[in-house]
């Protein structure tokens, strides 16, 4: 397979937590002091997005979104006690736009229908690449941060009640505020494989991706208040890939809009 | 898979009857001042930053939050150091008719210093109702689980109270990672001002001997402006928030006992959207639960709540499609939160042996509830706002 870089996409933006946000730390271990449920953080202990949780959500949205959730369509990423617990959409169709935008894992794969599946031949290099998003600390005002629990994030308390006897169980997790930006920053490669030029059809695929999200919900207790984010404040780069060969020059947008509401591609 | 699946909807609540979502919290006496119609909760912060005061007064301060709090009056104090406490609020609430002593205050769920409501309130409320609308042999399963307690209890086993019905629950819906309610997502709302909350005084009535009493220290009292008051902070009627409500379809059809509801509803064949079908559970739920409350307070003479519940009886009776009535928050009671309207003396007698913290009679259980009073006069019953889905 022939596979040449033509260009990269590079969409710069904002995104707004409209409801708190919690992006939990992924193990349950408590540390002294420490609030259970906590969210994740940086070496400076600032709340950020792992732009592997972006990368992850979006591309499950994706999944449903193009109709690619079909036991036949579906390898098994975990498997507990034999049976499969996590599958995630993967095939060897080089025209699949869940596969082509978040990429496919060499070898072979289990099927969720039975078999095997080997996508080796079907591997190319992934073309989008999800930077952490980091914390925009202006955008917490002093009023607000008069208000926290915690220096950058509060503490929400969550009460499961018992249907027969009516008492609570309260469990506490720690979120980012509503309110609450990150810098986000997105890489998407234009590649032309077996002579075919991408275009923009991954990046008008993206844009699905990031609308699916703004309809949906990033991080822990979803369905129940938390994870509503916007994207604001959007910027579409294009470095064609002859621009690494010159000296460095001011790169301007192709494309700006206040949200994606806003965006238009022409 | 229609493309609309995925777009998520916009809800509003309209607070109908003052509604208090607790935080964890209660606001301390030393942290508020009442003055006019209004309270002042400080912000010590702000105090101590202006530093608007001697060493003495932060020391009468520490021994008033130390010793405390009993006879402690913040507003002298400050008036002592003609300190303008006006200048380190951090914000103040209205009292709506409270004419009892303000001695602590239930604080509202706040983020980041804002009033709103949580996504995980309406949703629990909203599966709830949605639970009591099960067939007579799903709730068959919860009599089961209490039944199972009781044993547990006889035989001097830990039974612990805030898990009895999780057996239940996960036999008909499910664990959580397989439950139908995975695909009803429900956002935080939007945030309220200022304006849009109030503090609220609520009174407990109390049933003694087929007869309407009103709790207070000093036992239960024939005259509700002697009861002992709590103090609240609320949302007012009138207000309106908004937020984004998801129904997947198989929050409908994803699991058997959800499935049952809808052929058990649905008798006009008609397709329904989840948000119709939603809406159509949560409103025959509200109206039977409504129209026993009326009865209970019409048997012990409460006019004045028969009248509110009436006035919300014709609210739910010209409810479109999108709408429905819920009742919500702190202060709702028993019957609202769980199963037990179906209960009767047989399962009150096991969950008094279940559940031994609590007071149960099982002749008549819950015999209790919290209504609101305003200018020291019984007004209405907490909670009740009516949401749209557009
Ligand atoms: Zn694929």
């Amino acid at each position: 397979m022939d596979v040449i870089l033509k260009g990269k996409y590079i969409i710069k933006c904002k995104i707004k937590a409209v409801t708190g946000l919690h992006i939990g730390e992924g193990n349950n271990s408590l540390e002294i002091g420490g609030i259970d449920n906590a969210v994740v953080k940086d070496a400076e202990g600032k709340p950020y997005i792992p732009g592997s949780s972006l990368k992850g959500k979006m591309r499950s949205l994706m999944e449903f979104a193009e109709g690619k959730v079909r036991d036949n369509l579906l390898v098994v990423s975990v498997k507990r006690e034999g049976k499969p617990e996590i599958c995630i959409h993967m095939c060897d169709d080089l025209n699949c736009p869940v596969c082509g935008l978040f990429g496919r894992n060499h070898g072979s794969h289990d099927l969720k229908s039975g078999g095997k599946i080997d996508l080796t031949d079907a591997v190319i290099p992934t073309r989008l690449i999800v930077r952490d998003a980091k914390l925009i600390e202006s955008s917490i005002t002093d009023e607000m941060k008069e208000n926290l629990d915690l220096e950058w994030t509060e503490v929400k308390f969550e009460n499961n009640i018992d249907r027969i006897t009516s008492k609570a169980n309260p469990r506490q997790s720690e979120r980012v505020p509503a309110g609450v930006q990150f810098s986000a920053e997105f890489v998407i490669n234009r590649f032309e494989v077996n002579s075919k030029d991408d275009q923009k059809y991954y990046l008008e695929k993206f844009i699905k991706a990031m609308k699916l999200l703004e309809d949906d919900y990033l991080g822990g207790q979803g369905s129940r208040g938390n994870g509503k984010v916007r994207f604001v404040d959007i910027e579409i780069f294009y470095k064609d890939s002859s621009d690494y060969e010159k000296d460095s020059s001011e790169l301007q947008p192709i494309v700006t809009a206040k949200s994606l509401d806003d965006l238009k591609l022409s | 898979m229609a493309a609309d699946s995925f777009e998520s909807k916009t809800y509003e609540i309209e607070i109908l009857t003052p509604t208090i979502i607790g935080g964890q919290d209660k606001i301390q006496s030393f942290e508020f001042v009442r003055e006019g119609e209004y309270l002042y909760f400080l912000n010590f912060d702000k105090l101590f930053e202006k530093n608007l005061f001697k060493d003495s007064f932060i020391e009468e301060l520490s021994r008033g939050l130390s010793s405390g709090a009993r006879d402690f009056n913040i507003k002298d104090i400050l008036k002592k150091y003609s300190i303008d406490f006006k200048k380190a609020v951090k914000y103040r609430l209205r009292l709506e008719g409270v004419t009892s002593h303000c001695k602590e205050v239930v604080a509202f769920v706040k983020s980041a210093g804002r009033f709103y409501i949580p996504g995980s309130s309406l949703k629990g409320a909203m599966r709830s109702s949605i639970t009591k609308a099960l067939s007579k042999n799903l709730l068959q399963l919860y009599e089961n689980a209490l039944s199972n307690a009781y044993q547990k209890a006889l035989n001097k086993s830990r039974v612990d109270s805030k898990f009895v019905s999780r057996d239940a629950d996960e036999k008909i819906f499910g664990t959580p990672y397989e439950s139908p309610f995975k695909y009803l997502k429900v956002s935080d709302s939007s945030f309220a001002d200022q304006e849009s909350a109030g503090i609220f005084e609520i009174k407990v009535l109390n049933i003694c001997s087929n007869h309407a009493k009103w709790f207070s220290r000093n036992g239960n009292i024939d005259d509700p402006s002697q009861a002992t008051a709590i103090v609240a902070e609320g949302l007012k009627p009138g207000v309106k928030l908004y937020g984004t409500i998801k129904a997947e379809k198989d929050l409908i059809e994803g699991n058997s006992a959800v499935k049952g509801l809808k052929e058990k509803l649905l008798t006009s064949g008609a397709s329904s959207s989840p948000y119709e079908f939603v809406a159509q559970i949560l409103s025959s739920v509200a109206k039977d639960y409504i129209q026993k409350e009326i009865s209970f307070y019409s048997k012990y003479n409460q006019k004045q709540i028969v009248s509110e519940y009436q006035k919300l009886l014709s609210i739910l009776n010209s409810l479109d499609k999108n709408q429905f009535l819920l009742q919500i928050g702190f202060s709702t009671g028993y019957l609202s939160k769980t199963v037990g309207i179906f209960f009767n003396k047989n399962h009150f007698e096991k969950l008094s042996r279940v559940d031994t913290q609590s007071k149960i009679y099982p002749d008549i259980f819950p015999k209790s509830r919290r209504l609101l009073f305003k200018d020291g006069n019984i007004w209405t019953v907490p909670g009740w706002i009516k949401v749209t889905i557009r």
